[in-house]
């Protein structure tokens, strides 16, 4: 590794060179830190020449998404954009924002804000989470349930792809239909295909008041039903989500939150309707909902470096996958997030201090979940995993469709295996 | 044609799903783009995925080109048929095979048509969003193919933000399920990039498209202006001031008088410039507050009458004079060429004033009717295809208007694809570097490059991307 790094510091100078933790590997990896796409050229065609498998990152704060890069033990370098900072376009009559990889998510937002835009996927943690790195992660927000997921929103890109060119896709527009859909192929690639260098995004709009309806639940059926009956009904809330109680009480189980958001009469519309839904429920307005509501998106686990993990299902299976989490999880401490809207959960597992996750423990624990939660119309996969649960290849579940295809499109993307192979499967 | 291969693909969908007689083929020559036209080899119907697969793997062991066609409505020569290849129908898969009215998705055999979805869904109180003017008649799977628009995408986004998931055949006749909708996809998201890639990756058979639930209230207004550049700048300023009307869509002067002295007639005012049609949807509160805070932008620029449709009859009467205008644009000349661009939305009046310009230089007769709000023009230009020396100023415009567009950040389309009609015009907006991108994903799905071959990629961006393979193209 200190051999890479030097090589990269005669490449790029020393300024461009560090090291990055990845947690589910055993070393850190070499860092580049190119200061701008050209450096990313010079470093991709020595890469390419040398045989040095290069993994793109951003901050670096999604690693365990997806699978550490492959082959353990082989020269793998990080390549990180974030040097790469700044907002290349924002013509607010126009709604989109077009900036650099590197660029933090919340650079982002507070420009959009200021001209009365709302910046979707809002993502938790944007202090420090790079535009580029957002994408690749195929990251959504919690303000999924309005804005639709972060694929959605990506109109164009430019990347440099493994023989160090600069393609061009999409575009800064918002109906475009120019050429393939690159865009959507780069969203959630997890660096596997290219390294993103600018993206553009197409804005909501900032709703003028906000609001947050809250009401309890006392178990997983009664979660599901009540955001069922805020989905039928006119309303349109920004997120809906839920957090187990922790501890629980007799009569409740989970705490719901509703995100409004819009012009006045809406909010004021939609308070009164969720009250009648949710009854009791208790409502915040003004500076005290916007509060209430970054404070639920930024006590988001999801953001701190702990497995968990990520459970999908259809809205009607919702209370059985949450049952099913429960029993596999019992023995130890949890914390539990519901999108019960979107029938997603997520389940931090909380070590006592002092304790490790008992890896062997989950490597037969996981696939039996997952098991279980596919006879359910559920998938599971393992967030962050420790290092010898990702070894062990089981937090990330196999490609059931398409497998080849996907291998066919990298082979003829980065036919030297420019970029770390593995993120998806062994050899994908 | 082989026939060897004739013989085998009636085996596959029965005599009466495979027409090699002239007079059967004849309609198959063209899509909508009817300058561009080549009576196919033979045209083949199969009756779902099964038989589809079947036909796909005999094409690919007699190296036969395919070239995918939904309703033929397309209107930049997608569906054009190709040399030695087959055109493969897809109109007669047209089952809607499920409604979860729960779950909100539907999933439909490809050849089902736009409208007939919302119209089986209704029931339900859901709706399939995007909605192309041919929705009468267009293809949900040729929707997918061309990533389709629609005025209310202005709202609710174009074609690929409604796909949840897709059963594809491959070039090889492998049958790809993709059908199950997930949160988000597993791998790489082989559906998105599925969604707008004009048939050159494979056949999308089955569709699971996501529904709507329809709106509790609908408020449709008409703005009226005495020139077509303040229409574009009340565009402008409704998106600029954050409102979210579901659409937003200019008429001119031209297609009002055509649309007029149709069969359509909405009630235009004819002594306008030019018309915005605008229409608010959601909850009672969300309808009113919007429309009251559009009003005073859309007199602001000049709007010298507002109307309201009293009801759902004068609703539907607006939008069928805007659904109809092209083909109400036939009284004008025998053909009409629809131009499909797009501009950023703060260029609108300068591109609408420069495209005036372009067609009054060449002698042309340009009609204005778009999707205003996505910055998605169409100028229309009438012509008569037999008069040679008129076609080749049409086209000349059409290059001139695209031209100006990526002059101005703009691109080559907003809903109905490149085709055969820009293909050219792609090395305009893209380096070979970005083409290079597109060949290989393109290979990737189709490494004999049977599938709709001459489409929207320029041949020889792709030859130079094979020989740059280090296995010589043969990967």
């Amino acid at each position: 590794m200190i051999e890479l790094a030097d090589r990269v510091r005669g490449l790029l100078g020393p300024r461009a060179v560090g090291e990055l933790e990845w947690r589910g590997r055993k070393d850190p990896l070499a860092l580049a830190l190119p200061a701008s796409v050209d450096e990313m050229q010079v470093l991709l065609r020595w890469a390419r020449a040398e045989h040095v498998s290069v993994v793109p990152v951003g901050a670096g704060s999604k690693l365990g998404w997806s699978r550490p890069p492959g082959p353990r033990g082989g020269d793998v370098l990080a390549l990180s954009t974030r040097r790469l900072q700044r907002i290349v376009e924002y013509e607010p009559g126009e709604g989109v924002i077009t900036a650099l990889a590197g660029t933090r998510m919340a650079t982002l937002r507070d420009a959009a804000r200021e001209h009365g835009h709302w910046l979707t996927p809002d993502v938790p943690a944007a202090e420090n989470a790079t535009l580029g790195g957002v994408i690749a992660a195929g990251q959504s927000g919690r303000d999924r349930l309005r804005h639709g997921p972060v694929r959605h929103h990506v109109l164009g890109v430019r990347a440099l792809m493994a023989d160090a060119t600069l393609a061009k896709s999409g575009g800064r527009l918002v109906k475009n239909v120019t050429g393939f859909d690159l865009p959507r192929l780069f969203t959630g690639s997890h660096g596997a295909l290219c390294v993103i260098v600018e993206a553009t995004l197409r804005l909501a709009v900032a709703p003028r008041v906000e609001a947050v309806v809250t009401a309890s639940a006392r178990d997983g059926a009664e979660l599901a039903a009540r955001a069922r009956a805020v989905v039928r009904s006119r309303a349109r809330p920004i997120s809906l989500h839920a957090a187990r109680l922790d501890p629980p009480t007799e009569a409740a189980q989970f705490a719901l939150f509703a995100h409004l958001g819009g012009h006045d009469e809406v909010v004021r519309d939609e308070i009164a309707l969720l009250r009648e839904l949710w009854e009791p429920a208790a409502v915040f307005e003004g500076a005290e909902a916007v509060e209430l509501a970054r404070g639920q998106r930024e006590i988001d686990f999801l953001v701190e470096p702990r497995p968990w993990l990520h459970a999908t299902t259809s809205p009607e299976s919702l209370p059985a996958v949450l049952g099913a989490l429960d029993r596999a999880t019992a023995f130890l401490p949890t914390r539990t997030l519901v999108e019960p809207a979107l029938a997603s959960v997520d389940v931090q597992l909380r070590m006592p201090d002092g304790e490790k996750l008992d890896a062997a423990r989950w490597i037969e624990l996981v696939p039996a979940l997952r098991r279980e939660l596919a006879a359910l119309g559920g998938s599971l996969t393992v967030r962050n995993p420790t290092r010898k649960l990702a070894d062990s290849g089981v937090p990330w579940p196999p490609i059931e469709h398409g497998g080849a295809l996907m291998r066919a499109l990298r082979d003829r993307l980065d036919p030297d295996s420019v970029f770390a192979r593995g993120r998806f499967e062994e050899d994908l | 044609m082989d026939p060897k291969l004739i013989d085998g693909l009636r085996a596959i969908v029965g005599p009466a799903g495979l027409l090699a007689d002239d007079v059967r083929r004849k309609p198959y020559e063209s899509d909508a783009l009817a300058y561009l036209k080549r009576i196919p080899e033979l045209v083949v119907l199969p009756r779902d995925t099964r038989q589809c697969a079947a036909v796909m793997e005999l094409c690919a062991r007699h190296r036969v080109p395919v070239v995918a066609r939904g309703a033929g409505t397309g209107l930049s020569g997608g569906a054009t048929p190709v040399e030695g290849g087959i055109v493969l129908g897809l109109a007669r898969m047209r089952d809607v095979l499920a409604i979860d009215p729960e779950r909100r998705i539907a999933r439909v055999q490809a050849g089902v048509v736009n409208s007939d979805l919302s119209i089986a869904t209704a029931k339900h109180g859901l709706f399939y969003a995007p909605d192309p003017s041919s929705q009468k008649a267009c293809t949900l799977g040729g929707n997918v193919a061309e990533n389709s628009g629609g005025p209310h995408c202005f709202r609710h986004g174009s074609t690929t933000r409604h796909v949840e998931g897709l059963v594809i055949v491959t070039a090889r006749g492998d049958v790809l399920d993709l059908s199950r909708p997930r949160a988000d996809p597993l791998g790489l998201d082989l559906v998105g990039l599925f969604v707008g890639s004009e048939g050159l990756f494979g056949i999308a058979t089955e569709l699971t498209l996501r529904l709507l639930p329809i709106p509790p209230v609908t408020e449709t207004l008409l703005a009226i202006y005495t020139s077509l550049e303040a229409a574009c700048q009340a565009v402008t300023q409704v998106i600029a001031e954050g409102l979210e009307p579901s659409a937003l869509e200019i008429i001119d002067k031209l297609t009002i008088e055509a649309v007029e002295a149709s069969v359509l007639a909405a009630g235009y005012p004819q002594d306008a410039e030019a018309v915005l049609l605008v229409e608010v949807e959601g909850s009672e509160a969300e309808v009113a507050s919007q429309t009251r805070a559009l009003e005073p932008i859309l007199r602001a620029f000049g709007a010298f009458e507002l109307r309201r449709a009293r009801d759902e009859a004068e609703r539907a009467r607006l939008w069928a004079g805007r659904k109809g205008a092209f083909g109400a644009m036939g009284r004008i000349a025998p053909d009409l060429y629809v131009i499909d661009a797009v501009v950023p939305r703060t260029k609108l009046a300068a591109l609408v004033r420069a495209t005036t310009a372009i067609c009054r230089e060449r002698r042309l007769k340009l009609a204005n009717v778009f999707h205003a709000g996505d910055g998605n023009l169409h100028p229309n230009i009438s012509y008569d295809r037999r008069d040679q020396d008129e076609l080749a100023r049409v086209i000349d415009a059409g290059h001139a208007i695209l031209r100006t567009c990526i002059e101005h950040g703009g691109a080559l389309s907003g809903e109905h694809g490149i085709g055969l009609e820009k293909l050219e015009a792609m090395e305009w907006l893209f380096t070979q570097d970005d083409l290079a991108a597109m060949c290989r994903v393109k290979e990737a799905w189709d490494p004999e490059g049977r599938m709709n071959p001459g489409k929207l990629i320029p041949v020889h961006t792709c030859m130079e991307t094979r020989s740059a393979l280090p296995s010589g193209g043969r990967a």
